[in-house]
């Protein structure tokens, strides 16, 4: 996890709002370990508890659509390890969705292990799954580090879904055994993951569509502006 | 979200006060049961979850680059034992664990040896004719390899899947790991999720049906009723994600550095112990085989 996750500081927003039962001083009471040299990290990185549970909330969901999905590619990869790249999409799927409806940075990754730590009692391969979807889970998001989340277009998720269309099959070389394939359908494989990518990044930002309009996440999502603390600007 | 699978997610449902929640998922799997009452000498239970999955670690790894047969049968093999011993598993989830592995085996070889370019297996004998198609004995022993190597490294990570939970993972990586207190809490609160989803999923269905919403009938309709559940399912959890999340904020969440632990996961010199062992161990096969 990159810059996101200034581990424990409390927003100031967080924090119990009546004031006046504890602070006699009207500077921002900080809690007894998060003095000043703090707050400055905590106004450009801050994440909050509603940004987590929700990406938290969205990688639950993630999971029961992978606990099948699972299974099913690995009944595939069994048969026909190619057929299994249809389904490579899913696991991108909760990143896209996230990143898209909150687009803040990091929304993908945290998504990623959450869904990995959902689904490890059920996917049979134990703790690997949070790796394999973590893997997963950065891709969508890679495109938007790159650019120091300055900017979120449409190109960045699109092209999100051919970087692991790509990376993938490359990581999967060993385990796939790929050498051992005659070159069509190396190069098969590679097209139907990128193709399988593509098709669930269209879904994830279907559905994150759907989601704005319903008006959820407003909470979480990023704000038009860098917002101003109104607790370290009354300190400054 | 498919409705299938959250059925099979019972657990005990949050503090909500939410009556037909608690109703509906009666508790089947807790995800929060900690294995104090497993037997001392099922060692695997009574390690830090993070000792049985670094622990292993190496080997995966290592394994992805191996072509041969006998790496991967060693790591098969260890892992097997430290199960059979260390383990403590339900004789039928046990023979059904095997009896997917020999399965799974057998699949691969088959399917592997079936799809490999017969170039490479250029010279060996020819084991089955169809027609144009020829499987030769070469191409058979690449699915082996391939088959062994991906079984292998699924049975190490059982290792760490069967005799610890998620949740013990987190906490063990929130006290030992340096994760930030409040992304681990953060995935604590997502196991109690899973059977919000059952809840939430209940209600549209009742919703949806009592405006007549059903879409007519057959599959396709039962499909796209699926998909119509989806945007309400995930917006009513991020509601509910919402309300945690302020209820938590309301009670100082994360307003220290540290945190004090209900539940210590402490990692002791057996953990080190385990790790050093297995990563020898694993040292040993690479080099004598």
């Amino acid at each position: 996890m990159t810059s996101t996750t200034p581990p424990t500081d409390s927003s100031s927003s967080a924090r119990p709002a009546a004031g006046g039962d504890s602070a006699p001083a009207p500077a921002p009471a900080a809690g007894p370990a998060s003095t000043s040299p703090h707050a400055a990290r905590r106004s450009r990185g801050r994440v909050t508890t509603v940004y987590l549970l929700t990406c938290a909330v969205i990688g639950v969901a993630g999971g029961i659509l992978l606990i099948p999905a699972n299974w099913v590619s690995t009944v595939l990869f069994a048969t026909a390890p190619f057929a299994s790249a249809v389904l490579g999409g899913l696991w991108i799927l909760p990143a896209v969705v996230a990143l898209r409806l909150l687009q803040r940075p990091g929304a993908g990754l945290l998504v990623g292990l959450i869904s990995g730590l959902v689904i490890v009692p059920f996917s049979g391969y134990g703790f690997t799954s949070v790796l394999t979807n973590l893997f997963w889970a950065f891709f969508p998001e890679v495109a938007f580090l790159i650019v120091g989340y300055r900017f979120w277009t449409l190109a960045q998720h699109y092209a999100g879904a051919v970087l692991v269309g790509v990376a993938y099959p490359l990581f999967a070389w060993a385990s796939f055994d790929l050498d051992s394939f005659p070159l069509g359908l190396q190069i098969a494989f590679v097209a139907l993951n990128i193709a399988s990518g593509v098709a669930a990044t269209a879904i994830g930002l279907a559905i994150a569509a759907g989601l704005r309009r319903a008006g959820v996440a407003r909470a979480a999502a990023r704000r038009p502006r860098p917002r101003v603390d109104a607790g370290d600007a009354a300190a400054a | 979200m498919s409705a299938g699978s959250a059925t099979e997610v019972g657990a005990t449902t949050a503090a909500a006060p939410a009556t037909a929640a608690t109703a509906a998922t009666t508790a089947r799997f807790d995800p929060y049961a900690s294995a104090t009452d497993v037997p001392r000498r099922r060692f695997l239970h009574h390690l830090n979850p993070l000792a049985t999955v670094l622990g292993p670690l190496p080997a995966m790894v290592l394994l992805l680059f191996t072509r041969s047969i006998p790496q991967p049968l060693a790591f098969l093999a260890l892992a097997v034992l430290l199960l059979l011993v260390g383990a403590a598993v339900a004789p039928r989830r046990a023979l059904g664990l095997a009896v997917a592995g020999i399965a799974m085996v057998a699949l691969l070889t088959a399917s592997f040896g079936f799809w490999a370019d017969p170039r490479h297996a250029a010279g060996t004998t020819v084991l089955l004719w169809i027609g144009d198609y020829r499987l030769l004995e070469g191409s058979l022993l690449t699915g082996l390899a391939t088959a062994l190597r991906l079984t292998a490294v699924v049975a190490l990570t059982l290792i760490g899947g069967l005799t610890s939970s998620g949740v013990d993972l987190v906490r063990a990586l929130v006290q030992h790991a340096r994760l930030p207190y409040r992304i681990g809490y953060t995935a604590l609160a997502a196991f109690r999720f899973v059977p919000r989803f059952r809840y939430e999923l209940d209600v549209i269905r009742a919703a949806h049906r009592v405006r007549g919403m059903t879409g007519g009938r057959g599959p396709i309709a039962a499909v796209r009723r699926q998909f119509s559940y989806v945007i309400p399912l995930l917006a009513g959890a991020i509601r509910h994600a919402e309300r945690v999340a302020h209820a938590m904020d309301s009670r100082a969440f994360g307003a220290f550095r540290t945190r004090t632990e209900r539940h210590r996961i402490p990692f002791r010199a057996r953990d080190v112990v385990f790790i050093a062992l297995f990563w020898l161990a694993t040292a040993a096969i690479l080099l004598l085989l």
